[in-house]
C-alpha cells in the first residue's frame, strides 16, 4: 500500500500517542531494572540470553538471607517488611565500625558548624 | 547575651554545692534547687568551672556546643538501632545537622532561606534552647 502524508492521515489522538510514549518509557525502565538485576520482570524470558547482563551479587541480602545469592534487592526489601523486629538482630562488627565512622563524621560536621562556641567566648 | 543564658550562669555560679538540697531564692520566691527547671546545663557548667580555670560563662558556651554536637549523634544512634540501617540513619542525622525542617511548622517564616540555614544553632545561641536540646538529645538514647 502506498504511504500517504497529509493532515488527516494520522489516526492516533494526543491521548493515545501519549499513552504509547509513556508505555515505551515504562518498558525501558523495566528493561534497565531487569538488566541491573534489581527487579526480575515477567518478560525476562524474552530478554534472557540476549539482553540480561550477569546478575550482580547483592552483598547485603546475600549474606543475610539468601546463601546462594538468588535473592534480589527487591526481594530483600520485602523480607525487611515481613520482619519488623530487625533491631533485635545481633550487632555485627563491620556494621558497628561503619556506624562509629558515621557518628564521628556527624560529630565533626556539627563541631565545625558551631566551632566558635569552643574557641571564641562572649564577654558579657 | 539574651534570654535565659544569664540565668544558667547565675545558677551555676551561685548554686553552691549542686548535689545538695539548697534553697534557690531567685525564682518563684524561692524553691528547692533540685526542682528548678532543668539542672543538667548549669550542673555541667558548675562541674566544668570547678575542674578548670574557665568561668561558668565560658563553660555555658562549651556545654552548649557539646550539646549541639551531641543531638544529631544521638539521633543517628537511635535511628540506627531501630532500623539497623546506618546509611539511612546517617542521612537523617545529616539532614538534622544541615537543614531546618522545623520551619515547616512555622508558616510565618520564609521557608526557602530558613530551610537551609543553621536554624538549630540560631535557636540555641539567640533564644537559648540549650536545656531543651539537651533533653531531646538524652531522650533519643
Amino acid at each position: 500500500m502506498p504511504t500517504r502524508y497529509f493532515a488527516q492521515a494520522s489516526s492516533a489522538s494526543l491521548f493515545q500517542s501519549s499513552v504509547y510514549g509513556v508505555s515505551i518509557l515504562w518498558l525501558l525502565v523495566r528493561y534497565l531494572l531487569h538488566r541491573g538485576g534489581i527487579v526480575t520482570s515477567a518478560s525476562s524470558t524474552a530478554w534472557s540470553g540476549v539482553t540480561a547482563a550477569p546478575r550482580k551479587p547483592n552483598r547485603r541480602r546475600t549474606n543475610l538471607n539468601s546463601r546462594d545469592g538468588s535473592m534480589s534487592v527487591a526481594e530483600g526489601w520485602l523480607e525487611d517488611i515481613r520482619r519488623p523486629f530487625r533491631s533485635k538482630e545481633r550487632l555485627r562488627v563491620p556494621e558497628v565500625i561503619r556506624a562509629v565512622g558515621y557518628a564521628a563524621l556527624l560529630l565533626w560536621l556539627n563541631a565545625y558548624v558551631c566551632r566558635e562556641m569552643f574557641v571564641r567566648y562572649t564577654r558579657a | 547575651m539574651n534570654s535565659m543564658q544569664g540565668f544558667w550562669i547565675a545558677m551555676a555560679r551561685l548554686g553552691g554545692g549542686w548535689f545538695h538540697s539548697e534553697w534557690w531564692r531567685y525564682w518563684d520566691c524561692g524553691a528547692p534547687l533540685e526542682f528548678v527547671y532543668a539542672p543538667l546545663v548549669p550542673c555541667l557548667e558548675r562541674m566544668g568551672s570547678r575542674g578548670s580555670r574557665n568561668s561558668c560563662r565560658r563553660w555555658l558556651q562549651t556545654v552548649s556546643g557539646l550539646i549541639y554536637c551531641l543531638g544529631p549523634v544521638t539521633l543517628f544512634v537511635m535511628a540506627w538501632l531501630l532500623t539497623r540501617a546506618p546509611g539511612y540513619a546517617f542521612a537523617a542525622a545529616a539532614a538534622l545537622s544541615l537543614l531546618a525542617v522545623a520551619v515547616f511548622l512555622a508558616p510565618m517564616l520564609s521557608l526557602a532561606p530558613a530551610f537551609l540555614d543553621a536554624r538549630r544553632l540560631y535557636l540555641m545561641v539567640v533564644w537559648d534552647e540549650t536545656p531543651h536540646m539537651a533533653a531531646l538529645a538524652m531522650l533519643r538514647l
